[in-house]
């Protein structure tokens, strides 16, 4: 299986890291979930790569999928209401919504 | 166009013969405009009666070492206004509008569907210098009667009690630590005793939504909607920027119990109080 993708998707995760954790400090403890789901994803992502193994991948690219998704789910309020703050959040909502594409392709590519 | 106003001074006139003299005075002019009379303190006594006996609205104005006694002409006709369906700041700058035209003692009935609105405009009205005589229902409608009246300047060095907190709250949730700021500042100014005014605007009128502070939690503190209720139980008053709200589809209907909207007239007037404390969330 081609790791590329996994390797592209582990980088933006490692940035996303930082910007999250950032995020999270405005924000609080609202986006822990996804802030879980992102150091998940992480961990798998590493353990394709180093292992290459098929379940593994895709394990990792369904994890990919959860922690962009729940980046959307838990600042959505934000997002909605809040015109002046919410470009605070824009760069990780940048960074993880390359994730989904990135773990389809690493699947059909 | 405004009429001219005469100023006639009686001062060392005592009473009661200021009072015989300015009603002969009033009785003999040939127009209905403004007059002032400056007197000398302790004068005064009677010529309210004599304002009111020949159709005039009485204002006094000390400066400490006279007294300027305005009689302004009562209109017979009062305008009426209706300003339903007109949002924030429409209703106040129409009712500013024409109470700055009107003179002193004419008065301006507004109507609106929108309770919140009235209260803006009688915000409005007394940052003018103005008065409200009057509010009611009136055919399914919320009504204000405002007075016009001459502002009166400050008196320099007056001492102002700041006994009431005005807390300014732009951030909304996007940043938890400034929302947790604005409950947490309230309920330690409610526990000293002193008055406390929220504004919300931008993007803080958010907080007041149903719900959308229920999403804020910080491991030490409890949950952002429980000390927002646990404020507004205690005494303090929310406001929520009407144009902020309706940028953003927030209606009345979607405010916490205890949150209400208001215009730029309510901020400004809470903003120009000087016995008001201001912080900025």
């Amino acid at each position: 299986m081609d790791m590329t993708y996994q390797i592209i998707a582990l980088t933006i995760m490692l940035s996303a890291m930082i910007s999250g954790f950032i995020t999270f400090r405005m924000i609080g403890m609202k986006l822990a979930v996804h802030f879980g789901a992102l150091a998940l994803a992480l961990i798998v992502t590493l353990a394709a790569i180093a292992t290459g193994t098929t379940p593994i991948v895709y394990a990792a690219a369904a994890l990919q999928i959860i922690a962009t998704l729940t980046a959307y789910t838990q600042t959505w309020k934000i997002l909605q209401y809040n015109f002046q703050t919410s470009p605070g959040y824009a760069p990780h909502l940048a960074l993880v919504t390359m994730l989904p594409v990135l773990a389809i392709a690493s699947l059909l590519v | 166009m405004r009429e001219t106003t005469k100023t006639i001074v009686l001062t060392g006139v005592k009473a009661p013969n200021a009072a015989i003299t300015i009603e002969n005075i009033i009785k003999g002019a040939e127009d209905r405009n403004d007059i002032i009379f400056m007197i000398s303190p302790g004068s005064e006594t009677g010529i309210d009666a004599i304002a009111k006996k020949y159709g005039y609205h009485m204002e006094i104005n000390a400066d400490g070492k006279n007294i300027g006694a305005r009689f302004a002409p009562v209109s017979k006709a009062m305008k009426e206004i209706d300003v339903t369906g007109d949002t924030c700041p429409g209703p106040a700058i129409t009712v500013g509008n024409h109470l700055s035209s009107m003179t002193a003692g004419d008065r301006v009935k507004v109507k609106s569907g929108c309770s919140d609105s009235i209260e803006d405009i009688a915000m409005a009205v007394k940052a003018a210098g103005s008065k409200v005589v009057e509010t009611g229902n009136e055919d399914g409608k919320h009504f204000l009667i405002a007075e016009k009246a001459i502002k009166a300047a400050a008196q320099a060095g007056a001492p102002v009690e700041k006994d009431k907190l005005l807390i300014v709250q732009s951030n909304g949730i996007g940043n938890a630590e400034r929302a947790y700021a604005t409950f947490i500042f309230s309920k330690v100014a409610l526990s000293m005793g002193k008055t406390v005014t929220i504004f919300l605007l931008m993007d803080g009128s958010s907080i007041a939504r149903k719900g959308t502070a229920a999403g804020v939690k910080h491991p030490a503190f409890e949950r952002l909607d429980k000390m927002m209720d646990d404020v507004i139980k205690a005494g303090a008053k929310i406001y929520v920027c009407e144009l902020s709200a309706q940028f953003r589809g927030i209606k009345s209907t979607d405010l916490v119990p205890g949150a209400k909207l208001a215009g730029a007239a309510t901020y400004l007037e809470l903003l120009s109080d000087p016995s008001y404390t201001i912080a900025n969330f």
